[in-house]
């Protein structure tokens, strides 16, 4: 049930939220991810991607103007940069690489963004939590219904 | 390819925006900005003054009760914003102030949120002084709620390369900040007040403490800053004081709906009992916004824990009136209605020399009642 996985993905999301106050990376991400979760060369590449991005940001905030929804597009647009260098150019250099590719175009960008809001391992403490859960909550539920 | 070509324009765009700020930045030579937690438009406005009684071409800007722009002439123009307040209005300010030939910007600092705050101080405005006026917890939601998490909150306005004016009962509460802090004792402006009594009687001791000592070091001498204070013309935020007769009563209208949090109100209040020393009883209009529900939990909890009792009757309205009224009892609320109905019905309870004192929120009701009391009231003491 990979697409229904999605919605469970989400509501956990929500779930985890409402409780902890804490945001697993975007209220969207675990719901991509666990769909992923038996690929973690994916995964791997995604978070490589999010943390990247967030040195790139950490590196230009020094000399832009960034903040607020300026930052939010600088994280989702150089992200996108590097999920491309991922797509296109990396497994010209490296074929090992194809398969180390993100999870979508904007995963990575969303994750950078909520790491610098909130802090790197709240962040992705949180994100392995809330898309683990929901992966077994899932089966779990597929087991019932 | 496309995300390419837009990354690539999107990274360029915000060069040369940085590169273009840079070179206006340069064109000014002294930058001040005001932050703290109240006080930030009263200090803003009176530092502009005084430095144009120096002889400088000032453009100041204020962002609290009022947003104002207030150019080298002394004239004042409001600033229209289409959408939410942003931190990029200061990077226009900029821009107006190297075009009106200003060689002095003093600016009131609009961030609550840290991250904010930092790309204000070091990148848009790069202020060579910064005033901190006082730290106190007032949006708690962004600054946290003890002195030292507002002082951790605000440390971010300090540019490195910045003379940091703070009062030295609150330089505490900054740590390991960086700047180079300079504490402003209390009671520091007494050679000017000395002088000119009626300065006390019209400001804060604070704001007369912090502007004294930033305009000392600017090398301007005490009698034009008692002459640029005392020409400072302030928003509708100001403590002020009216009389209102009515019939055989003659009551007192307290404006202290810009000091928001509890600790500025009794300030206020204090200040204001002060200048009516006939004063009996006190009623108040506590006005709530719906949009700052930190600062209705902690008027709650405030009134809760012996606030109320400073009160002959209050009377809450705003937003969150209807919660506020179930939570404390002892609290009577006024739903929709003008500025007329709420005074005379707060005034209604109210014996001879009376002090009908509004706090909590400018915005709404607030603004409406000061209006209103601006057209009837007759001004009073300050």
């Amino acid at each position: 049930m990979p697409y229904e996985l999605s919605f469970v993905g989400l509501l956990a999301s929500l779930a985890y939220i409402s409780i902890t106050g804490i945001h697993p990376g975007g209220v969207i991400v675990p719901s991509y991810l666990v769909v992923f979760l038996s690929r973690p060369s994916r995964l791997a590449a995604t978070l490589a991607i999010a943390l990247l991005t967030l040195l790139c940001y950490r590196l230009a905030s020094r000399h832009l103007i960034l903040f607020g929804s300026r930052r939010f597009a600088f994280m989702v647009l150089v992200a996108a940069v590097w999920t491309f260098l991922g797509y296109r150019i990396f497994p010209a250099l490296v074929p090992a690489s194809i398969e180390f590719q993100a999870i979508g175009w904007v995963i990575p960008g969303l994750i950078s963004n909520t790491c610098e809001r909130q802090g790197i391992w709240l962040t992705l403490a949180s994100l392995a939590t809330v898309t683990v859960a929901a992966f077994f909550l899932g089966r779990a539920l597929g087991t019932i219904i | 390819m496309l995300v390419l070509l837009l990354t690539s324009v999107f990274l360029l765009s915000l060069l040369a925006e940085k590169a273009w700020h840079r070179r206006r930045l340069r064109a000014l030579p002294l930058r001040i900005g005001v932050t703290g937690t109240r006080g930030k438009s009263t200090v803003t406005r009176l530092l502009a003054s005084v430095l144009r009684e120096d002889g400088r071409r000032v453009l100041a800007k204020t962002t609290g009760s009022e947003a104002r722009l207030i150019l080298p002439d002394g004239s004042e123009v409001e600033i229209r914003r289409r959408g939410i307040p942003t931190i990029l209005e200061q990077k226009g300010l900029v821009r107006r102030a190297v075009r009106a030939g200003a060689d002095c910007l003093v600016a009131e600092m609009m961030s609550i949120r840290p991250e904010n705050l930092f790309v204000e101080a070091h990148h848009l405005l790069q202020p060579n002084v910064v005033a901190v006026t006082n730290v106190r917890a007032d949006h708690t939601e962004a600054m946290g709620n003890r002195p030292d998490q507002v002082g951790a909150a605000l440390a971010p306005a300090f540019h490195p390369r910045a003379a940091v004016f703070v009062p030295q009962s609150s330089v505490r509460y900054f740590g390991s900040a960086t700047g180079s802090i300079e504490p402003v004792p209390a009671g520091i402006s007494s050679p000017l007040t000395a002088t000119h009594p009626q300065l006390q009687r019209q400001e804060f001791q604070g704001d007369l403490d912090l502007v004294y000592q930033v305009a000392r070091r600017l090398g301007v001498s005490g009698e034009v800053i008692a002459r640029g204070i005392g020409k400072a013309r302030h928003d509708l935020g100001r403590l002020a004081l009216w009389i209102l007769e009515r019939g055989s009563r003659r009551l007192y209208l307290v404006n202290a709906f810009s000091a928001n949090d509890p600790e500025s109100t009794w300030e206020a209040l204090d200040k204001a009992r002060a200048l009516l020393p006939d004063s009996t009883a006190l009623a108040g209009i506590l006005n709530l916004r719906s949009d700052r529900p930190g600062r209705t939990l902690q008027w709650l909890s405030e009134l809760r824990s012996g606030g109320l009792g400073r009160f002959a009757q209050l009377y809450v309205t705003g937003g969150h009136a209807v919660a506020a009224r179930r939570s404390v009892r002892g609290l009577r609320r006024i739903g929709r209605a003008s500025p007329e109905e709420i005074t005379e019905t707060v005034a209604s309870g109210l014996p001879d020399r009376g002090i009908l004192f509004g706090f909590g929120n400018m915005a709404g009701a607030g603004r409406l009642i000061v209006e209103y009391w601006k057209r009837v009231g007759e001004p009073y003491a300050l």
